[in-house]
């Protein structure tokens, strides 16, 4: 079975597998992300933002 | 979870962030600087060092220097754009963005600056080895195996100096940004180590152990995933954290951010075949590459839509902030170069595009516009941060923004402009489609020198607004004084814990029922893709039976399921696991059968006639002066290609080429036929001055060619190693026997020379030279027996077809 996936004419049918795997890997993601929980997704989004970064939070480099 | 109220004070270590900022702006000059300097070589030969001699009227005298070539410096100008520029600011983003995000110092600061020290002598090395012509002829992967060990261990020394922050961090959850950056650190490592695997025969001198097809392969995963893992991911971890933090809000949509990262890794390492449409690759790689290509358009839109709505509220401040107005136009840019990436994967648009300027302008506007402007902004950003100060000059920031994006456009339109009209004109056709219109190559070439001595111009107004940027952060540095940033955080016992071990808890994120699940499947997948009869039989069974158990299993626990990914996303390792399995799928697939089945032995129908020790010599000088820059070796299967050039290339006849020369632009014509074309004596007046025998060309002389002598002592080492790699050299060819039959062949060559009034010594690079370009296109039938092979061209040579010319 192996040798039929170098032998044989795949042209017809690559692209549906193609499509049906990254639609199964996007339609996962989807879900997952849509199920996250507004908390969360709050904290996460704050991340970058809880740092200041004012002459006081500084100290000079040796 | 354990924990105690003590606090802590952090100092970030902004020092390595401030060492990495400075060495991205300085090397980023030299790139542009090469970058500029090469596209004027495009339109004027001269600049391949004969305009040394005129400026310094006659002082410094020269028909062309070798360290100066084309061949040379473009290897040069890509590397020290991918590897320096933009490496080096990657770095500086990743060190600042990382320590703050994970609310933690970098874990080691001896780490950090071996990946400071280390990152700049590779570079070093690099900025010596490629002008002297050391080069491994791979593009983006050219230098030499020293060097690549180094890159291999200062980037696992990142690697593993980011990982062990990760593991320190003070923060719980794993930030988008960090998991771009993750993303990039596995990738990068898994893609250099395949694609840099090589035989050494000296210190300076390997061959890949892929060669002709599989190396192609190979080199285009690696080549395309490049521009993904090295010049595309870090840069949305950067974005993600430096977008919200200019506009000062969250990111628009952090669940689209989600889907972003896992759709983009998992797509991106699909599309590399993208770059070998219309060649002697498998016809199923193609349309993998092609269909993975288009479908890259919707997370890189998500990525772009997600950036620049972060905006929103904030568009009236472009006008007054440089650093918005920066990050803008890269994430345009990036939409952009996304929307052209996938346009020029389709087969029917690359079949014009390929070999063409096109696709050299799309590089650009994603590397000068996206990679060049996101480090613009975030340097601006930075600088009064990292020096406690404020910017220099936001005019002379304004004005840099202006020069480049004028200068982006100029360099764009341009390309596009001579990509399209040259590659019409040469597909183009006249009585009734059975003669070429232009059939003579520099036709082409001409129409479009106006056109890209626009792109040299519009190279040079980047250029000119990137030393603005230096000016202006040099000046900002002298204002203010260097300061690394402090956090005050609250010390848990351990937050990752929860209750259990590090060790433990890395332990039950995999073992669970998905992970289980997940595993079963694959494996009886690959049962019953390798295994035939019973074998087959219950490989199927049993992945259909665990597909259904676990079906079953999900709807029973769905709250159990759906805690495991939230716990994930908590677990620096697990992550980096799953994101490793997500990003080698494609490649796994897409090499294996290729590298196993597609190999000398199973080929039908034309295989290659292995180079004598004189041709493989001639070889080597050619992959060293780097005219695969310019000259590719495959006849594309196309009508207009084969009326040009020749029978279309066939997948064995570049089976025993260590590296592939495939190519990936046409500066000048392709060479895969060019053996017995022309005669000895054409080649060697062509090598010696371009233009007296191609009246218009821009080829560089190479004089040196008929001054150094070809490394004959090499050649035995070099025969050695190429025999491991499966070509077929007798197991008994002596030291004396390779030496006897280079003077032979030397000497035919020189005598035929000689005949036609040109005169060389035979132990002379261009004798080898010409030797293999002799060989090109030989090839014989696998029907017929192997004795009667003959260089199918070659005898169709003669002195009438080079008298014709």
């Amino acid at each position: 079975m192996f040798k039929r996936i170098i032998y044989d004419d795949w042209t017809s049918i690559v692209p549906h597998i193609s499509f049906w795997l990254t639609f199964g890997v996007f339609l996962v993601i989807v879900v997952r992300a849509m199920f996250l929980r507004r908390a969360t997704v709050k904290h996460l989004e704050s991340l970058p933002l809880q740092e200041d970064e004012s002459p006081q939070s500084t100290v000079k480099s040796k | 979870m354990n924990t105690n109220n003590n606090t802590k004070t952090i100092v970030y270590d902004d020092d390595s962030v401030r060492k990495f900022m400075i060495a991205s702006i300085t090397w980023g000059i030299v790139a542009m600087t090469a970058g500029v300097l090469i596209a004027f070589q495009l339109n004027y030969w001269q600049m391949n060092g004969k305009i040394l001699e005129i400026i310094t009227f006659g002082w410094l005298k020269n028909e062309g220097i070798e360290f100066l070539t084309f061949g040379r410096l473009r290897p040069l100008h890509t590397n020290a754009a991918i590897f320096a520029f933009v490496g080096n600011m990657m770095f500086a983003g990743i060190y600042y963005s990382t320590q703050r995000l994970c609310r933690v110092r970098m874990a080691s600061d001896l780490l950090s600056k071996i990946n400071f020290w280390g990152w700049q002598f590779i570079i070093l090395c690099a900025a010596i080895s490629l002008p002297a012509g050391f080069t491994r002829g791979k593009e983006y992967a050219e230098l030499i195996w020293p060097i690549n060990i180094m890159v291999a261990v200062i980037w696992l020394i990142f690697g593993a100096n980011f990982f062990w922050t990760l593991g320190k961090r003070n923060e719980k959850s794993i930030y988008v940004g960090l998991w771009f950056y993750i993303a990039t650190i596995v990738t990068v490592t898994m893609l250099y180590v395949v694609n840099h695997l090589s035989i050494p025969t000296s210190f300076t001198h390997s061959y890949p152990i892929f060669g002709g097809v599989q190396d192609a392969l190979v080199q285009w995963w690696y080549g395309h995933n490049a521009v993904a893992f090295f010049l595309t991911t870090p840069m949305l971890g950067i974005m993600y954290y430096f977008v919200p933090k200019a506009a000062n809000r969250p990111v628009y949509s952090y669940r689209l951010s989600i889907i972003h990262f896992w759709s983009l890794v998992f797509i991106y390492i699909w599309a590399g075949p993208h770059h070998l449409l219309n060649t002697a690759l498998p016809e199923w790689l193609q349309s993998l590459g092609m269909v993975f290509s288009l479908m890259l358009w919707a997370p890189s839109w998500a990525g772009m839509l997600n950036g620049l709505l972060t905006l929103r509220g904030a568009w009236d401040r472009l006008l007054t902030d440089p650093v918005l107005k920066f990050f803008a136009a890269a994430v345009t840019f990036y939409g952009m170069a996304t929307f052209e990436g996938p346009l020029l994967s389709i087969k029917a648009v690359n079949a014009l595009s390929h070999y063409t300027d096109w696709t050299v302008g799309h590089v650009h506007s994603a590397t000068l516009g996206w990679n060049g402007f996101l480090a613009a902004g975030m340097f601006y950003w930075l600088a009064p941060r990292l020096w406690n100060t404020k910017l220099f000059s936001k005019s002379m920031a304004n004005a840099h923004f202006w020069l480049g994006m004028v200068g982006i456009l100029l360099y764009v339109a341009s390309m596009w402009v001579a990509g399209i009209t040259q590659g019409l004109m040469l597909s183009a056709t006249t009585e009734g489609g059975t003669i070429l219109q232009y059939p003579n190559f520099l036709d082409t070439l001409q129409a479009i020198r106006p056109v890209m001595l626009f792109r040299a111009i519009g190279g040079g107004f980047y250029l000119l607004g990137f030393a603005l940027l230096a000016i202006n952060i040099w000046k900002t540095a002298r204002s203010g004084t260097p300061v690394n940033g402090t956090v005050e955080v609250a010390i848990e016992d351990d937050v990752h814990s929860m209750g259990k071990t590090a060790g433990e808890k890395r332990f039950f994120a995999f073992l669970n029922a998905p992970v289980i699940y997940a595993l079963l499947i694959i494996t009886f997948m690959l049962v019953a893709i390798f295994g035939t009869g019973v074998v087959f039989l219950f490989g199927t069974l049993m992945t259909i039976f665990i597909v259904i158990a676990a079906y079953a299993h999900f709807e029973v626990s769905k709250a159990a399921w759906s805690e495991w990914y939230s716990k994930l996303l908590d677990h620096g390792f697990a992550f980096t696991i799953l994101t490793i399995l997500a990003a080698a799928i494609g490649g796994a697939i897409q090499i294996i059968p290729t590298v196993t089945v597609q190999r000398a032995d199973n080929i039908e129908g034309r295989i290659q006639i292995a180079y004598t020790p004189l041709e493989l010599a001639g070889r080597d000088i050619y992959v060293s002066e780097g005219c695969y820059n310019c000259h590719s070796q495959m006849i594309r299967t196309l009508v207009p290609e084969v009326m040009r050039y020749g029978d279309y290339s066939h997948l064995g006849e570049s089976i025993y080429d260590f590296p592939h020369q495939w190519g990936s632009k046409r500066t000048g014509p392709d060479l895969a036929r060019e053996g017995g074309l022309r005669s000895d004596d054409w080649h060697y007046w062509h090598m010696l001055d371009p233009r007296g025998v191609s009246p218009g060309s821009t080829m560089p002389n190479y004089p040196w060619l008929f001054e150094k002598d070809t490394k004959v002592s090499q050649l035995p080492k070099k025969i050695r190693v190429m025999r491991m790699l499966g070509v077929p050299y007798p197991i008994d060819l002596s030291e004396e026997d390779i030496q006897a039959q280079v003077d032979t062949q030397a000497a035919e060559i020189v005598a035929r020379l000689a005949e036609k009034g040109a005169f060389v010594e035979p132990e002379k690079e261009i004798v080898a030279l010409i030797a293999y370009l002799q060989k090109l296109g030989s090839y014989r039938d696998t029907n017929q027996p192997a004795e009667a092979s003959e260089p199918a061209q070659a005898a169709a040579a003669s002195e009438e077809v080079a008298t014709a010319e």
